[in-house]
């Protein structure tokens, strides 16, 4: 079955803005950040879980900010590939995602630093809830001679439900020795010191745990317009 | 009239007792300095009368006004005046500030406080701690400096209005403009008929507040009670006249082997365990 594919293409010099509703109409989305030029691409999520890829090219001194609201139900696999193609190129990859009931949602990012002075960030928030399933995998790959690249990563998941499973493995593959690169990958239960905190004033364990994880998820919906600010809150309130 | 009782506390930390049968009795019209050397369970009676679960209470009592403080739960504790002022508060990331506050102060209430009235009372206290509003709005204690995260702590403390009040070194970190700031809220607070129990090293901020009584923990157990002259003396020559005068041989603290060590990994361990 072919796919439906998305394009999105910043000429040289120009700044955009774009908005996906990545529940609609397409499996793939190609992205093309041309020389000198920007994209704040930002992606929603919250139907029914959709498999796909996101492709991101990104030239000379060009950059990308995208950032991603998953809060869908289901089974699904998106796969997001940032290829740091021309020098001083810059990407950032946001997502907030939030699995519950029997939800099995995997992403996979990947960074590749192909020139020199390339930027990339990756931050992977999640919450695993009920019986669900979330992974965040991917890697960061600098190859030789893309020197004075700097690169990140950040893959945090708290698993909210005892039934609930989450692993965070992205990997850093580095082969030139003149860069800069971190990553840190946590999965666990809510922090006994943090709850024990907010209970002390008088907040009860449920309240406290409601209190954290929306302050873990919510943080994302300031980068949207107000509407989907609100659907953003409304649904992570309803579902935590 | 508020009264606390600890009736022979037994307390162990990972199956090492900790406290060795503390018993007092502290009324709401009092301000008691706990003082000792470190590791002697000044820490661990507080966190155990708050109910942290770390702490297992082996054998004993704490009674609230006759209630039984050990069979609440934490936000229960708190519902009935207990308040504790952390010595390492958490950063909680995300959960602001503002938020937290508001949640704390309405599950104690029938009616919950309008946003008006909340807006109103908050800016007031936050000018009384002198820290900036803006703070509200930022996640619980992130990015704080110890002396603004030990200020918030003071600031709950007035928000909350327990009958008993712990505060667990809550000068250190402080300059001295921040520490009058914290002195003069607690002179405030003891006027309104708070109780407080204050773990403190130094003499300073005892000599700030009106102080009644003392007590000085070592080995698990009260070594000496009596008045704030204690603490001069406590001040001037440490611990060792216990020995001298007691006959009480003080037992040393065992270094704790950390778990964590360096590298991304100590990373993992340290955010997880929220240090």
């Amino acid at each position: 079955m072919e796919n439906n594919i998305h394009k999105i293409i910043v000429n040289e010099c120009q700044k955009q803005v774009v908005f996906v509703d990545f529940s609609q109409t397409f499996d793939d989305l190609e992205i093309v950040v041309s020389k000198d030029s920007s994209l704040s691409l930002r992606i929603i999520n919250f139907g029914q879980s959709k498999s796909g890829k996101i492709t991101a090219k990104i030239e000379e001194n060009g950059e990308l900010e995208a950032i991603m609201a998953d809060f869908s139900n289901g089974k699904s696999i998106l796969e997001v590939l940032i290829n740091l193609v021309g020098k001083s190129a810059r990407g950032t990859w946001k997502l907030s995602a939030l699995s519950s009931g029997n939800d099995d949602k995997k992403f996979n990012v990947f960074f590749n630093h192909l020139s020199p002075s390339t930027f990339g960030l990756m931050d992977n928030y999640g919450v695993a809830r009920n019986s669900s399933r979330l992974v965040f995998s991917g890697a960061n790959d600098i190859i030789k001679g893309a020197k004075n690249s700097k690169t990140r990563q950040n893959a945090k998941i708290i698993v909210f439900d005892q039934g609930a499973i989450a692993k965070a493995d992205p990997r850093l593959n580095i082969s030139e020795n003149e860069v800069e690169a971190s990553h840190a990958a946590i999965v666990g239960k809510l922090n006994d010191d943090h709850l024990f905190y907010l209970m002390s004033r008088g907040l009860n364990l449920d309240e406290a745990k409601r209190l954290i994880t929306l302050g873990y998820l919510l943080p994302i919906a300031n980068y949207y317009e107000d509407k989907i600010k609100e659907q953003i809150t409304t649904l992570i309130e309803e579902r935590v | 009239m508020d009264v606390l009782k600890i009736v022979d506390l037994h307390v162990n930390v990972e199956d090492k007792e900790i406290l060795k049968g503390v018993t007092f009795i502290a009324r709401s019209d009092e301000t008691i300095a706990l003082l000792g050397p470190n590791g002697h369970g000044k820490s661990t009676l507080l966190q155990a009368i708050m109910g942290n679960p770390r702490y297992t209470i082996t054998k004993g009592q704490i009674l609230l006004n006759d209630q039984d403080v050990l069979a609440m739960s934490v936000s229960e504790r708190s519902k009935a005046g207990i308040f504790l002022a952390m010595q390492y508060p958490s950063e909680v990331a995300g959960v602001v500030s503002a938020d937290f506050l508001r949640a704390s102060l309405n599950t104690r209430r029938a009616k919950p406080l309008s946003l008006f009235q909340f807006y109103r009372l908050l800016d007031a206290t936050y000018k009384k701690m002198g820290i900036p509003f803006e703070m509200a709005n930022r996640s619980l204690n992130e990015g704080f400096s110890g002396g603004e995260k030990k200020r918030n702590e003071i600031l709950q403390m007035i928000l909350l209005e327990p009958r008993f009040a712990l505060l667990d070194e809550i000068d250190s970190g402080l300059d001295i403009d921040a520490m009058t700031i914290v002195a003069n809220a607690i002179k405030q607070e003891q006027e309104k008929g708070r109780g407080f129990l204050v773990v403190s090293h130094y003499a300073r901020l005892y000599n700030m507040i009106h102080l009644t009584r003392t007590i000085v923990m070592v080995n698990g157990k009260i070594a000496v009670e009596g008045g704030p002259e204690i603490i001069q003396k406590i001040d001037s020559q440490g611990y060792e006249w216990i020995k001298t005068e007691l006959g009480i041989d003080i037992e040393k603290e065992e270094p704790i082997m950390s778990s964590i060590s360096i590298g991304v990994c100590a990373t993992k361990e340290a955010i997880r365990d929220g240090k």
